[in-house]
C-alpha cells in the first residue's frame, strides 16, 4: 500500500505542468497577453494547488506516506493480526507462564507482553482506538467550534461577547482535571473519553474560526455579494465559510496528535480506556511495573504514540503552507 | 420628460461613533432618469460612496443611520423596505461595481460560476442555464474565448479583465440603474480608457442608467449627463456636464477644474491643487464647510451655510456668492487666500 502512495505522489510530480499546457490547448493558443494575464497558468482549483504544493514537502508527504500505513494496518487489523500473530485481548492462563515476556521472533515481531499476548498486534489494535478517538473527538470539537465560531464571527457584539467568554471559562479548567471529571460522570470507557475530549477541545478552534471569520468577513467579494442580493445565510455559507476554513484545516490536523496524546494520558491515568481493550496509554500504563526488567513493554507503545504525534504536526505544518494563499503569491 | 427612476431626497446618513457623530451625507438630493449617467465627483471623504452605500442599505446600521429623508426607487422608498424586499433589488434592479477587482471577486469559486450568482438568485435560472448565460456576458464584456474563461478563476485574470467580469457580474439581471464606485481607480490609465468604453456601449445596448462615482473630472466629462460635486457630504454643485465645465459656479468646482492637468498649469507649468485638507465630518466647519480653503471666503461664509439653490435651470450651486456678476472662474492658480495673507501679515506685526 505504501508504494501506491508513492506512485501517486510521483504522478502528481510528474504532471505539475500538465494543466497549464492543457488550459493553452483549449484557449486554442490564446494571445501571449492573455497567457500572460493568467497569472499562476492553468485552471487548476485552489485545493488542487494546495495539494501540488504538499506534495513538494517532504516532510509532509512523509507523514502523510506513514499515517496512511498505520490507517490501513489498523482498520485491516481483525482480517490478519489475531490469525498471525494471536489473540491481542484473550489470556490463556494455562500456558502464560510459558509465553509471558518472549523476545521479539518471527511469530512475535515484538516479543509478548506480562500475559503473553502479541505486543504487535496490541499495537495495532491500539492504533484502531487512538485513531478513531482522534479523529471522532477532532471531529466533535470542529463542529462545536465551527458553530460556536460561525455565530460569535458574523453577528459579533453581545453574542460574540457571550461566546468568547464560555470559551475563556472552558480555557482557565485545568484541561486534564476536567476531562477526567466528565469521564468519571458518565462513566469510563471508549464513549466517554471520545464525548469529553470531544467537547473540551471546541473552544479553541471556535477562537480561531471566528477570528479568521472576522478578517474574511472584511473582503470586498463579501460585501460585492450583499450588492448582488444575497442573504446573510448564503453570504455565510457560500463566500465566508470557504474562505475562512484553511486554518481551520490546518489546527484540525495538528490537533489530532494532541487528541491521540490526551487519550493515552487518560488512559495511562487508568481513567481512559479499559482492559483488556489495548490503547497506546493504556499499554504504557501496563508496562509501568516492568520499566527496569522489560523496557521493550514501555518503547514500543512509546514510539508509537510519538511518531503518530509527530506525523500529524508535520502534515499539519505542511497543510499549513500549502494552503497559504500569500506563500504562493 | 422621462419618468424619475430615482429620487434622492434630502439624505441624510450619520454615523454613531465614540469620536462624535460623523456626518457623512448631509442633505443630497439628484434625481435620476432612465439611461442616464450621473457623475458623483469629489475628493476623499465626501461622502458620494457613502451616498451610494445608502442607495443599496449597504450601510450597516448601527453604526449608520439614516437620519433625514428619503430614497425612492420607481416610487418606492428603497429606506422603508425590509431585508427581504431590498435583497431582491440589490443585484437584480440596481447593481453595483466596486472600485478593486482584485478582491472584489471571491477566489475560491469560478468566475462563471460567481457570474451565475446573481442569475441563480433573482431569475431562479438553474445552474446549467446560468452557466450558459455567464458566457453571453464574458462575451459581452469583451472577453476573449469566454467558453474557457468561465472556467478560470479570479486569480488567473488581470486586474482589468477581473473588472470586465465584475461589470458581467452587475449586469447579469439588465439592471435599472448600475452603480459604479471608482470603477477604473485601480487600474493602468490604458485599461481604465478601456473599461469606461465598454461601460458606455453596455448603457447605449441595455439603457440602464449610471451612477458614476470618481473623483476624476476627466473620467466624469466624457460619460455623463449630469454631474454632481459634492463637498464634505454636501452637494455643492449640480448641473450638466457642459454648464459645469463651461460656468461653474462653486469655487469648490473651479478649483476641482483647475486641478486638472490639463487646465491647471500656471504660466511656469507647475500644477495648482486646492490648498489644505477635507475637513473632518465630524466637525465640519461653521458656515460653508469650504469656506477655510476658499480664497474667496468672506464674513458670511464662516457664519452661515450657503442654501443650494437652483441658478439656471437645472444648474445650481450651494454657494452665497453663486451667479453673482463677476464671480466667475477666473485665471487658473488665483493669488494667495485672503485668510492665509492676513495671518501672515499678522505674525509680521
Amino acid at each position: 500500500m505504501p508504494i501506491d502512495d508513492k506512485k501517486a505522489v510521483e504522478a502528481v510530480e510528474e504532471g505539475k505542468d500538465s494543466p497549464r499546457i492543457q488550459h493553452h490547448l483549449e484557449t486554442g493558443g490564446a494571445p501571449l497577453d492573455q497567457v500572460a494575464s493568467a497569472t499562476s497558468g492553468g485552471s487548476r482549483t485552489l485545493w488542487r494547488d494546495a495539494w501540488y504544493r504538499l506534495s513538494r514537502n517532504k516532510l509532509a508527504v512523509a507523514a502523510l506516506v506513514y499515517l496512511a500505513i498505520v490507517g490501513i494496518l489498523a482498520v485491516t487489523a481483525p482480517l490478519w493480526a489475531t490469525r498471525l500473530f494471536g489473540d491481542p485481548l484473550f489470556v490463556d492462563t494455562t500456558t502464560v507462564m510459558k509465553t509471558r515476556f518472549l523476545a521479539p521472533s518471527l511469530s512475535h515481531p515484538m516479543g509478548t507482553d506480562d500475559f503473553g499476548r502479541d505486543t504487535f498486534a496490541r499495537l495495532v489494535y491500539g492504533a484502531r482506538i487512538s485513531l478513531t478517538v482522534g479523529i471522532v473527538a477532532t471531529f466533535i470539537s470542529v463542529v462545536l467550534g465551527l458553530i460556536f465560531g460561525a455565530i460569535s464571527g458574523y453577528y459579533g457584539g453581545m453574542v460574540d461577547s457571550v461566546v468568547m467568554r464560555l470559551t475563556d471559562v472552558f480555557l482557565a479548567f485545568p484541561y486534564i482535571l476536567l476531562a477526567i471529571l466528565l469521564i468519571s460522570l458518565m462513566g469510563m470507557g471508549l464513549g466517554p473519553v471520545l464525548a469529553a475530549i470531544g467537547i473540551l477541545g471546541w473552544t479553541t478552534i471556535a477562537r480561531v474560526f471566528r477570528s479568521s471569520i472576522l478578517s474574511v468577513k472584511e473582503n470586498d467579494y463579501v460585501e460585492a455579494a450583499r450588492a448582488m442580493g444575497a442573504s446573510d445565510a448564503r453570504i455565510m455559507i457560500k463566500h465566508i465559510l470557504p474562505n475562512a476554513l484553511a486554518p481551520i484545516i490546518v489546527y484540525a490536523t495538528m490537533s489530532l496528535g494532541g487528541v491521540i496524546l490526551t487519550e493515552a494520558a487518560l488512559s495511562f491515568l487508568g481513567v481512559g480506556i479499559q482492559p483488556p481493550t489495548p490503547s497506546w496509554g493504556r499499554m504504557l500504563n501496563e508496562a509501568q511495573g516492568y520499566i527496569v526488567t522489560h523496557p521493550a513493554l514501555f518503547i514500543w507503545p512509546g514510539i508509537a504514540i510519538i511518531s503518530t504525534v509527530l506525523a500529524f504536526v508535520l502534515l499539519g505544518d505542511g497543510l499549513r503552507d500549502a494552503l497559504d494563499v500569500k506563500v504562493n503569491e | 420628460m422621462a419618468e424619475d427612476l430615482l429620487v434622492v431626497d434630502d439624505l441624510k446618513m450619520y454615523f454613531y461613533t465614540r469620536d462624535g457623530v460623523v456626518k457623512a451625507v448631509d442633505g443630497v438630493s439628484y434625481t435620476l432618469n432612465s439611461g442616464e449617467t450621473l457623475g458623483v465627483v469629489g475628493e476623499s471623504g465626501s461622502g458620494k460612496s457613502v451616498t451610494a452605500l445608502t442607495i443599496m442599505r449597504l450601510i450597516p446600521e448601527p453604526p449608520g443611520k439614516v437620519v433625514g429623508g428619503d430614497v425612492r426607487f420607481r416610487g418606492e422608498s428603497l429606506i422603508a423596505m425590509n431585508d427581504e424586499e431590498i435583497r431582491k433589488i440589490r443585484g437584480n434592479r440596481i447593481a453595483m461595481v466596486f472600485q478593486d477587482p482584485m478582491t472584489s471577486l471571491n477566489p475560491v469559486y469560478r468566475i462563471g460560476r460567481q457570474i451565475a450568482e446573481p442569475l441563480i438568485l433573482h431569475k431562479g435560472m438553474s445552474k446549467a442555464e446560468a452557466h450558459a448565460r455567464a458566457i453571453e456576458l464574458l462575451e459581452l464584456v469583451g472577453i476573449p474565448h469566454p467558453k474557457s474563461r468561465v472556467r478560470d478563476y479570479p486569480h488567473q485574470l488581470s486586474g482589468g479583465m477581473r473588472q470586465r467580469v465584475m461589470i458581467a457580474m452587475a449586469l447579469a439581471n439588465d439592471p435599472d440603474i448600475l452603480i459604479a464606485d471608482e470603477p477604473t481607480t485601480a487600474l493602468d490609465v490604458t485599461i481604465q480608457a478601456q473599461i469606461l468604453e465598454l461601460m458606455e456601449e453596455l448603457q447605449k445596448r441595455m439603457g440602464s442608467a449610471i451612477i458614476l462615482i470618481t473623483h476624476d473630472l476627466g473620467v466624469v466629462a466624457d460619460m455623463a449627463d449630469n454631474i454632481m460635486v459634492m463637498y464634505a457630504g454636501r452637494p455643492v454643485e449640480y448641473g450638466t456636464v457642459d454648464e459645469l465645465f463651461y460656468e461653474p459656479f462653486h469655487p469648490y468646482t473651479w478649483g476641482l477644474i483647475d486641478s486638472l492637468p490639463e487646465y491647471a498649469v500656471d504660466e511656469k507649468g507647475t500644477l495648482c491643487p486646492i490648498k489644505g485638507q477635507p475637513p473632518s465630518l465630524i466637525n465640519v466647519p461653521s458656515g460653508c464647510a469650504f469656506h477655510p480653503r476658499c480664497p474667496f471666503a468672506q464674513d458670511i461664509c464662516f457664519t452661515d451655510v450657503p442654501q443650494f439653490l437652483d441658478i439656471k435651470g437645472t444648474h445650481g450651486a450651494a454657494c452665497h456668492f453663486a451667479g453673482e456678476d463677476g464671480f466667475t472662474r477666473g485665471e487658473a492658480c488665483p493669488v494667495e487666500r485672503p485668510a492665509t495673507a492676513q495671518a501672515a501679515e499678522g505674525v509680521a506685526s
